[in-house]
């Protein structure tokens, strides 16, 4: 064990007691930090905002801070020994602590990166599905993107444009230090949709990523890291960008209890114009040998028919908080439940947590943080479908007036004589079921021992460690009895498919402060190791043919099954410096990650990822302004092969009962490496007005070299696609953040938040022949991946050439002298060829993303808002293409005849861009009214144990503007893919949602 | 403490520093390791089983497209299918699009097999000592068999836009060109013949095991039938060829294929199959498919009587993207699909006949095919050549219902692929002889696709 003997350095010391107090009202505050400038003394205010602490003798300078209180500085002349403090509310949320590595931070006033950070309150305005969610609209350069209207999340967030082609695109995840999961595993849909024509999984299977288990009420706040400039300390994880995760811990006090109920209802929010058919004969046109026999002059309304549930969605909030010098503690427990609008569809969450700290006398703090979690999913059917069982595939062929709703004396279900098995979704909504329970445990714990605690510096070593554990069942039951499920000639499907994931970290790191009595500087050295594994095992199993009413296995004639397995190791060592010089004006950084990957071609190799920051706040300013910082960071980070990417498989078949094995489709690449995003960013801080308005700006570029792409191969080679490494891509582009505050007058407070950012990207080189990926045929619109062009480029048809031989003998093409456009074809001599027209049609980047937030208090009320606006982007609209090729005429089963018409011209041009849209959007994602009750009330309603009581109305995605044909503009097909996320194939439609609430503490 | 501390880091340097963090495939075998080791009998078995699998594979995957399309490009059946459209809007009133499953499907397929071909080829020459010179040569004739009729297949839908040959490289190195159609038939033709040298001399039997509808044709000599039977077939088409049609050589030279292959006036179900199993892992049959249906032309031009009438059941009169439909085709999940039949080599056999001018000759096995497969009277002779193929086409129709692309074949190469042979069911319909070549494959060869021919 080490001595104090450093105290004796600081023979001459002082006692100095004080009080810390909120500027108006005077009330106490708790668990503020006291600093003495210079040095690594300090203490931290009790319940009743006292505090003491050990100074030097002589002019002293302490720095006081809480988090929802601008900073105060106060020096004290020598033989000042009490001291009250009083701080002003910090209604912009100002100072924070930015996280600069695994154990580092440092005020967001020296910070040298531009770090989102999001507090718990911002996240919990409106009730969402999942965390995600929360986040949309509140972090400049965060693209967030719901994949689909259906209950329980999927959703993909997306830092600083596209990173990467064909390895992962999620973020990484840090709850309390524990790398969590973000898997989006399939639950085997598509064996009942085939929409990808396979009995198995696929990305078509409209899945959730897993973080979507976190509960939004448990966050403190989090910190947002968009590239590697900041999170190079995260090494080959971090070039998606790295979102961190802090929970909410217990503050010394008396227990504080919350409990928040909330009531609320999602209704449909958008519909396609569907047609109405006025005649018997407009049937019988539309659908020869059956219209008219069966045309009812009714239109009936199958989207909200379908869409059409109010159930009631709940969700119970509850935490206990507190702790006294030792210990602190937070409990909380969520139930939820969000109701679909389709009936039989939700989504179910429970979950608890548990964070407790302990301090074992002076030199040790313990810290464990667990979670355990429930979902049930349950999402219905949606997305591409080839198995006539998507509600939106049958409401295409199917004309308005023909009832497919059960008959209401037998209950039975009409045979739908539009499609050829008589599929009915009504009936499949009523016994199809796919239940997806996830089962989770997220544990993390620290201990932090103090080796060296002097006035002028600490040496701590912190040991950490964590496990994200989680199984994921589905079981997906399609009875025999469903009208569609006789297709295939096996009857009844059942689907169970189970995974489980387990990642633990472990890491051990140094972390030394020193403060040199000279004050020139003071340092922060960090040196560490992390060690990461990750192992997933899926095991799939369906059967077909299956007796009705069974949902077993072996109830199954037909059975197929397969298991995936993957195993991810990663060890790394980092060390950072930092530096705070010229009364902490000048701050720099410079760090390493080094790593290796069992991923990687050499599992043996390390790879470096190096990073330097500096900022500097200038000394002299403008009138008014309380702070300019600018500043500047560099670093680079990886993103790591997925597993298997460097292998090149066999395909192992049976036939016969012998088993064969025939070289795979897919290539893989021997030699393959993390790719490396290499980024530069620079900005500008500013505080004006006494912290009422703080303007952020940062322009950066990001370069991802070494890019892994899945490269088309000629089929010819028996091969189609091969994993390639190298070209490059670079994101350039700019954010900015505006926060004012135009009223703050009395109880009178209206805050406003202004998020901007805009990237683009384009691709600098390639090492392989330009390609399209993704997507269904260039009808459509493919994802171009080509030298100049932005990677999420839309290459699609653009009319074409048709050749004829004239009468004369000669080659004329159509739209020549002779041979117009409108002339009849014979007129242009026999047909010789056809020949398309390529051309890039439209990005899916946005050009640039906006949100506008807005918060109103008027004494107990306030008043919340989020805008979110899109500008630009494009999205493939095939639910269109649906409605259009379901039958004889023209008109298709569209109501819109003037959209009608407007497609068809582009079709009888042959332009992908009759499919291809404009995905432009403005939505009201959030609004809310909150009513604090007086505590007169309060007191008098509950017992005077209550402190506060809110009631609050709150409303999300309550309404959309955009010039979208289609149901919501926000959509992918594919679930969460880097570039080929624009498709919008008969989606779950959106809703919006009402809550209300009622929140009390205790 | 502090000692504690640093053993605790050194260990867990150290630990990190040992354990290597390499993990292999845990998912499927590897194909570099696979081709690194000596081939052995067990490992030919495999790799022979995963040929025939892809072989059956190529037929389609729900639905089986190599038949389907081919059917609906001759217009005997309809796919309508509300959730894809495109079987009826790109095959019989459009454009196939060729960056799309639709025009550019059954392509890849093929050459998967013919890389599955080769990688038991090129691991053949260093077998392990396992096998015999005998047991190789046997080997290498069934597998060049098997490859020659994967390129056949592949021609059968890109016909004369000619298809890539000698496709043996590496992957990485030039693409091999693509060849025009009479050279890739000629190829063909003599690949098959080679493969026949290979069976002759490849002893009593193969050193592993075919599937179950390779029985009777499971030894190198009764396998050489079967070679001989494919021979026929490409040397007929090689005499109907349009460009360089071989013409009375090639008619002489099918007959003389088909008369060594299993032909015979006996059994017209004689042959080889692809058999199908509920198995777990194994396959059904693709052709289970309610969206598939047939043209009301099959069951309307079905002769009364016709035992081959049982393939068409008929179902309630209906109506869907404006084509009419009444009946479909019979067939279950473990029904096997000819992959090449008595049949098919009789009526094949008669086609070479009209090509020689041997109507009488032709007539006889047209009748054989009657009676024995359908139950129905002789017919009476032939006017000409025309009348004497256009009803060998028609008892091809119903002896070869939904087993290949010979009808798309034959009425193709006949020139009857057009609107006089057929009724366009509406205004804006096609008859497409050939799907193109796939984008992937064009890209990748710079948009060149003109085929070579020397």
């Amino acid at each position: 064990m080490l001595g104090l003997a450093s105290t004796s350095a600081l023979a001459q010391t002082r006692r100095i007691a004080g009080r810390v107090t909120e500027q108006a009202g005077g009330a106490p505050i708790a668990s503020a930090s006291i600093n003495v400038v210079g040095t690594t003394l300090g203490a931290v205010t009790t319940a009743d905002g006292m505090f003491s602490v050990t100074v030097p003798d002589g002019t002293t300078t302490l720095r006081v801070r809480r988090i929802g209180y601008q900073p105060k500085t106060i020096t004290l002349n020598p033989g000042m020994n009490d001291v009250a403090v009083q701080l002003t509310k910090d209604v912009l949320e100002l100072d924070k602590q930015v996280i600069t590595g695994t154990v580092t931070s440092i005020s967001s006033q020296n910070s040298s990166n531009a770090v989102a950070v999001v507090s718990g309150e911002q996240l919990n305005r409106a009730p969402t599905p999942t965390l995600e969610n929360a986040l949309q609209g509140k972090i400049a350069g965060a693209i967030v993107t719901t994949n689909s209207g259906a209950p329980g999340g999927g959703a993909q967030v997306q830092l600083r444009g596209v990173t990467s082609i064909g390895s992962s695109s999620s973020p990484l995840y840090v709850v309390d230090g524990v790398i969590v999961s973000n898997s989006a595993i399939s639950s085997g849909l598509t064996t009942i949709t085939q929409a990808s024509r396979v009995i198995g999984t696929s990305n078509q299977d409209q899945q959730v990523n897993r973080i979507a288990d976190i509960n939004p009420a448990d966050i403190e706040d989090i910190s947002v890291l968009k590239g590697a400039s900041a999170g190079a300390i995260y090494g080959s994880a971090a070039s998606n960008g790295v979102i961190i995760i802090t929970t909410k811990r217990g503050r010394n006090g008396k227990p504080a209890l919350n409990i928040t109920q909330r009531l609320g209802q999602s209704r449909l929010a958008n519909k396609l114009d569907i047609r109405c058919f006025a005649s018997a004969a407009e049937a019988e046109e539309a659908f020869p040998g059956l219209g008219a026999s069966l045309f009812k002059p009714v239109c009936n309304d199958f989207q909200q028919q379908f869409y059409g549930e109010k159930d009631l969605s709940y969700e119970t909030d509850m935490s206990v908080s507190g702790g006294n010098a030792g210990t602190s503690y937070f409990v909380s427990g969520l139930v939820k439940r969000d109701a679909g609008i389709q009936k039989g569809t939700g989504y179910n969450k429970q979950s608890l947590r548990i964070n407790m700290s302990q301090q074992l006398g002076t030199r040790l703090n313990v810290k464990a943080n667990t979670q355990i979690v429930h979902s049930l999913t349950e999402r219905g059917i949606s997305g591409n479908d080839n198995a006539n069982v998507n509600p939106f595939t049958i409401f295409s062929v199917t004309p308005s007036f023909f009832d497919l709703r059960a008959d209401p004396v037998t209950g039975l279900f009409p045979r739908n004589p539009f499609s050829s098995n008589g599929d009915n979704p009504f009936q499949d909504q009523a016994f199809l079921t796919s239940p997806e329970n996830v089962y989770r445990f997220i544990g993390g714990s620290s201990a932090n021992v103090s080796l060296l605690a002097s006035p002028r510096q600490t040496l701590d070593f912190v040991l950490s460690g964590g496990i994200d554990n989680f199984n994921q069942q589905d079981k997906i039951h399609s009875p025999a009895n469903l009208y569609f499920e006789s297709a295939d000639g096996l009857p009844g499907t059942i689907v169970d498919n189970n995974s489980h994931e387990v990642s633990a970290t472990l890491g051990a790191s140094f972390v030394h402060k020193f403060f040199p009595s000279s004050q020139l500087f003071n340092a922060t050295t960090s040196l560490g190791l992390r060690q990461g594994r990750r192992q997933f095992d899926q095991v799939f199993t369906a059967g077909q043919n299956l007796l009705l009413g069974q949902q077993n296995l072996d109830k199954a004639a037909n059975l197929t099954a397969f298991e995936t397995r993957t195993l991810v190791k990663d060890f790394s060592y980092f060390a950072q410096e930092e530096l705070l010089l010229l009364q902490e004006r000048l701050q720099l950084t410079a760090g390493a990650n080094i790593e290796r990957t069992s991923t990687n071609g050499d599992a043996d190799k390390f790879y470096t990822y190096p990073k330097f920051g500096a900022s500097y706040r200038l000394p002299f300013l403008p009138p008014k302004v309380d702070n300019i910082k600018i500043r500047g960071a560099y670093g680079k980070a990886g993103n790591k092969p997925n597993f298997g990417q460097k292998f090149t498989s066999m395909a192992v078949i049976v036939q016969d009962a012998v088993l064969g094995t025939r070289p795979a489709l897919a290539a893989g690449l021997a030699t393959i490496k993390p790719e490396l995003s290499t980024e530069l960013e620079a900005g500008l801080d500013a505080t004006l007005l006494n912290g009422r308005a703080s303007f952020e700006f940062t322009a950066y570029r990001k370069r991802i070299d070494d890019l892994i792409l899945s490269a088309t191969r000629a089929p010819s080679t028996g091969f189609t696609s091969q994993i390639v490494q190298g070209g490059r891509l670079t994101n350039r582009g700019y954010e900015m953040a505006l926060n004012v505050t135009p009223v703050q007058r009395g109880s009178i407070v209206w805050i406003s938040r202004t998020t901007f950012a805009h990237t683009h990207g384009i691709i600098d080189s390639l090492n392989v022949p330009a390609f399209n990926t993704g997507g269904f045929g260039l009808g459509f619109g493919q994802t171009r991946i080509q030298q100049g062009l932005s990677p999420t480029a839309i290459i699609g048809r653009n009319g074409r050439d048709s050749t004829f031989r004239n009468s004369a003998g000669a080659l004329v093409t159509r739209g020549q002298p002779g041979c117009g456009l409108t002339d009849p074809v014979a007129t242009c001599g026999t047909f010789v060829s056809r020949v398309d027209h390529l051309s890039i049609i439209g990005d899916a980047t946005p050009n640039f993303t906006m949100g506008f937030s807005n918060e109103f208090n008027f004494g107990p009320i306030r008043v919340t808002s989020l805008l979110d606006w899109r500008k630009g982007g494009k999205v493939a609209n095939l639910t269109n293409d649906y409605f259009l090729d379901c039958c004889n005429d023209n008109q298709g089963t569209l109501g819109d005849t003037t959209l009608v018409n407007t497609l068809r011209t582009k079709q009888g041009l042959r332009q992908t861009a009759a499919f291809v849209e404009n995905a432009t959007f403005l939505k009201l994602r959030e609004l809310g009214v909150t009513y604090t009750l007086p505590s007169a009330v309060t007191s008098r309603l509950f017992n005077s144990s209550t402190q506060a009581v809110r009631l609050e109305l709150s409303g999300r995605n309550l309404k959309t503007w955009t010039p979208y044909t289609g149901l919501d503009p926000e959509v992918s097909n594919f679930g969460n893919t880097n570039v080929t996320r624009y498709f919008d194939v008969t989606p779950y439609p959106p809703s919006r949602s009402f809550f209300f609430s009622i929140s009390a503490d205790f | 403490m502090k000692k504690y501390i640093a053993v605790l880091l050194a260990g867990a340097l150290l630990a990190g520093c040992k354990d290597s963090t390499g993990v292999p495939d845990l998912n499927n075998p590897s194909l570099d390791e696979t081709l690194s080791k000596p081939l052995s009998l067990g490992g030919l078995q495999n790799l022979l089983t995963g040929y025939n699998d892809a072989q059956r594979a190529a037929l389609g995957i729900a639905p089986a497209n190599y038949i389907v399309f081919a059917e609906v490009m001759a217009r005997d059946a309809y796919r309508i299918d509300a959730s894809e459209s495109r079987y009826v809007n790109e095959f019989l009133n459009g454009t196939p699009d060729p960056s799309a499953f639709s025009g550019g499907g059954n392509f890849t397929t093929f050459f998967r097999n013919v890389r599955a071909a080769n990688t038991i080829l090129a691991a053949l020459p260093g077998a392990t000592a396992e096998f015999s010179a005998q047991q190789k040569s046997a080997t290498s004739g069934l597998v060049k068999t098997l490859k020659a009729i994967d390129y056949y297949r592949a021609l059968e839908y890109r016909d004369t836009l000619g298809i890539p040959y000698a496709v043996e490289g590496e992957l990485g190195t030039a693409l091999a060109p693509i060849v025009c159609k009479t050279k890739v038939l000629a190829n063909i033709s003599a690949l098959l013949d080679s493969a026949n040298t290979d069976l002759l001399a490849g002893g009593a039997s193969f050193p592993a095991s075919l599937p179950r509808g390779f029985t009777g044709f499971n030894t190198p000599a009764t396998f050489a039938k079967f070679n001989r039977g494919w021979k026929g077939k490409v040397e007929l088409y090689r005499a109907l060829d349009h460009a360089a049609p071989t013409g009375a050589a090639g008619f002489t030279s099918a007959l003389a294929a088909l008369n060594a292959s299993f032909i015979n006036l006996t059994d017209p179900a004689t042959g080889v199959y692809f058999t199908f199993s509920t198995a777990p892992g194994d396959t059904p049959n693709q052709l289970v498919d309610n969206n598939l249906h047939l043209n009301p032309q099959v069951s309307d031009s079905l002769q009364a009587g016709d035992r081959r009438g049982s393939k068409i059941i008929p179902i309630t009169q209906a109506s869907l993207q404006g084509l009419t439909y009444r009946s479909n085709f019979s067939v279950n999940q473990t029904q096997s699909i000819a992959y090449l039949k008595n049949e098919e080599l009789v009526l094949l056999r008669a086609q070479a006949k009209v090509g020689l001018g041997d109507l009488a000759g032709a007539l006889a096995d047209v009748n054989f095919v009657r009676s024995a497969s359908g139950g129905l009277a002789p017919l009476g002779p032939f006017a000409n050549a025309a009348d004497a193929i256009s009803k060998i086409l028609t008892e091809k129709r119903y002896s070869l219902l939904f087993e290949s692309a010979h009808r798309l074949v034959d009425l193709r190469a006949y020139g009857l692929l057009n609107a006089t042979y057929f009724k366009k069911e509406r205004t804006g319909d096609i008859f497409l002889k050939a799907l193109p070549i796939p984008q992937n494959e064009a890209d990748q060869r710079g948009g060149n696709l003109t085929p070579v021919c020397n």
